[in-house]
């Protein structure tokens, strides 16, 4: 069985209609009945042209000689032959189908939550790898590193910046409050984180002087610490009692950072970096009360922002 | 042999592997078969019925229409395998074979194929007929013996109509001749 077989199969679908429209004597079986005048060949072909008299005359004789059925043998031969060629198709095909059915839908919830665990699995890890190396869109960036920061992992922001870095950027905008006077007592305590044992006083005695000049404007400080970094100005808008304090809210670190996140004025060699260098400096210092003043350092931007502010107050 | 108005649950039962459809397919197309094959010459013509046979049952699923769709299709089926059976003996189609081929192939019937094919024979048709060409005889066995029209013939020879009447021609033309000239021999 070639190909050619195979595409003949349909085209015997015009049999019938053909042998319809062309015989109009279905119940003549020979040629000298007439069947060649009424299936139109004679008039085509000019008639006796075709089969002569002799043909026709012997065509009973030619289906006797010819068409005779295959012997016994040869007869159970053929149909063994058919019947190990045949398609073995079982007459009711709905068992088979059912069982498909049933197959498919056992094992399509185990593999729906598998494919959803994988997906969720993939999602988060690729998610949080480009979060983590930065790589998401700004809006994206920003959402991966809120949830990260909500789940205690350091993920950078749109901006790049990690929010643990970022929580000591802010204070900066308070101490760029108070201005300039601090700006300049925010030096030391910068200088004295080089030193830590030296700086935990030092800062406390620097910051005595600028608590005292905050005192005053320490209230003016609250207000721009709004507009500024609202984590910034919480102590001084609840009034902080540490930051009453001169230590506290004068401590330099606070109002230190505002003058030195004003880099211009104060020693912009220091403080000037906003970023990186001085956060980490003043980390150390906040846990000596002056580590804010690290923070004012890097929210340089924010401490003019609070500056300009505190000038209004 | 025709089914008849069962053709078409037959042919159902035949294309699900349907042992007794397969005998009652068997039963109406093999004479049809095995006389188109003898005609053609074909010594071993049971062995290349038995091939078509199989063509049939393996493209059986495939089949749609109706026993007169059928019967066509079974001839096309067999045009082929003897093309097949002529290329592999390497005998050119355009070589006519001598009547002795052509009454091997009938071979001895029983009584009254036997009285038929002397007939035949002693007419000098047969001899008229083994001259022919595979083409022509072909043509002239499915016009004559089978009935079949010159559209029905074009599509089982995959011939054109043109190619089919003027093979028809040649063959009708070319056993006068050899009829007339027996006659003068005579």
């Amino acid at each position: 069985m070639g190909p050619d077989d195979r595409r003949g199969t349909s085209e015997w679908s015009w049999w019938a209609a053909s042998r319809r429209r062309v015989v109009s004597n279905p119940e003549s079986t020979s040629m000298s009945e007439g069947v060649s005048e009424e299936r139109g060949l004679l008039e085509v072909e000019g008639g006796v042209a075709e089969l002569n008299d002799e043909l026709r005359d012997a065509v009973p004789d030619l289906r006797a000689a010819f068409v005779r059925p295959a012997a016994p043998d040869i007869a159970a031969e053929h149909l063994a032959r058919m019947k190990d060629a045949a398609p073995v198709v079982p007459f009711t095909a709905a068992p088979a189908l059912s069982r498909r059915r049933v197959g498919a839908a056992e094992p399509s919830w185990a593999r729906r939550a598998l494919v959803a665990a994988s997906a969720l699995v993939v999602g988060a890890v690729g998610v949080g790898g480009l979060g983590m190396a930065g790589a998401l869109p700004g809006p994206v960036q920003d959402t991966v590193a809120d949830i990260g920061e909500r789940l205690g992992l350091d993920i950078p922001d749109s901006h790049g910046v990690v929010p643990g870095d970022e929580g000591d950027d802010t204070p900066a905008e308070a101490p760029g409050v108070t201005g300039e006077t601090p700006g300049q007592q925010g030096e030391t305590p910068g200088q004295l984180d080089q030193t830590p044992a030296n700086g935990a006083e030092p800062p406390g005695q620097v910051g005595a002087t600028p608590g005292q000049s905050e005192s005053t404007p320490g209230q003016s400080g609250s207000a721009p610490g709004q507009s500024g970094n609202p984590a910034a100005t919480a102590p001084a808008q609840s009034g902080d009692p540490s930051a009453t304090a001169p230590g506290q809210s004068g401590n330099p670190s606070e109002t230190a950072p505002g003058s030195s996140g004003n880099p211009s004025e104060t020693a912009p060699g220091q403080f000037g970096d906003p970023g990186a260098t001085a956060p980490v400096e003043s980390g150390t210092q906040g846990q000596g009360g002056q580590g804010q003043g690290g923070q004012g350092q890097s929210g340089q931007g924010q401490g003019n922002q609070g500056q300009g502010q505190g000038n209004q107050g | 042999m025709v089914i008849g108005e069962e053709f078409p649950s037959v042919l159902r039962a035949a294309q699900r592997g349907d042992g007794a459809a397969l005998e009652r397919i068997y039963s109406a197309s093999a004479p049809r078969v095995l006389g188109f094959l003898r005609s053609q010459g074909i010594s071993d013509h049971e062995d290349v019925a038995g091939e078509v046979f199989v063509s049939i049952v393996r493209d059986l699923p495939r089949f749609t229409g109706d026993e007169d769709a059928f019967r066509g299709w079974v001839f096309t089926i067999a045009q082929r395998r003897l093309v097949d059976e002529r290329r592999r003996r390497g005998r050119r189609p355009e070589e006519p074979f001598e009547q002795g081929d052509l009454v091997r192939a009938v071979g001895s019937g029983p009584t009254v194929e036997s009285e038929a094919l002397e007939r035949l024979r002693t007419s000098g048709l047969l001899d008229a007929i083994a001259r022919l060409t595979p083409d022509q005889r072909a043509v002239l066995y499915l016009r004559a013996v089978e009935d079949l029209s010159v559209p029905e013939i074009s599509r089982v020879l995959e011939k054109p109509e043109s190619a089919v009447k003027a093979l028809l021609r040649r063959a009708s033309a070319a056993m006068s001749r050899q009829m007339a000239a027996q006659g003068g021999e005579d």
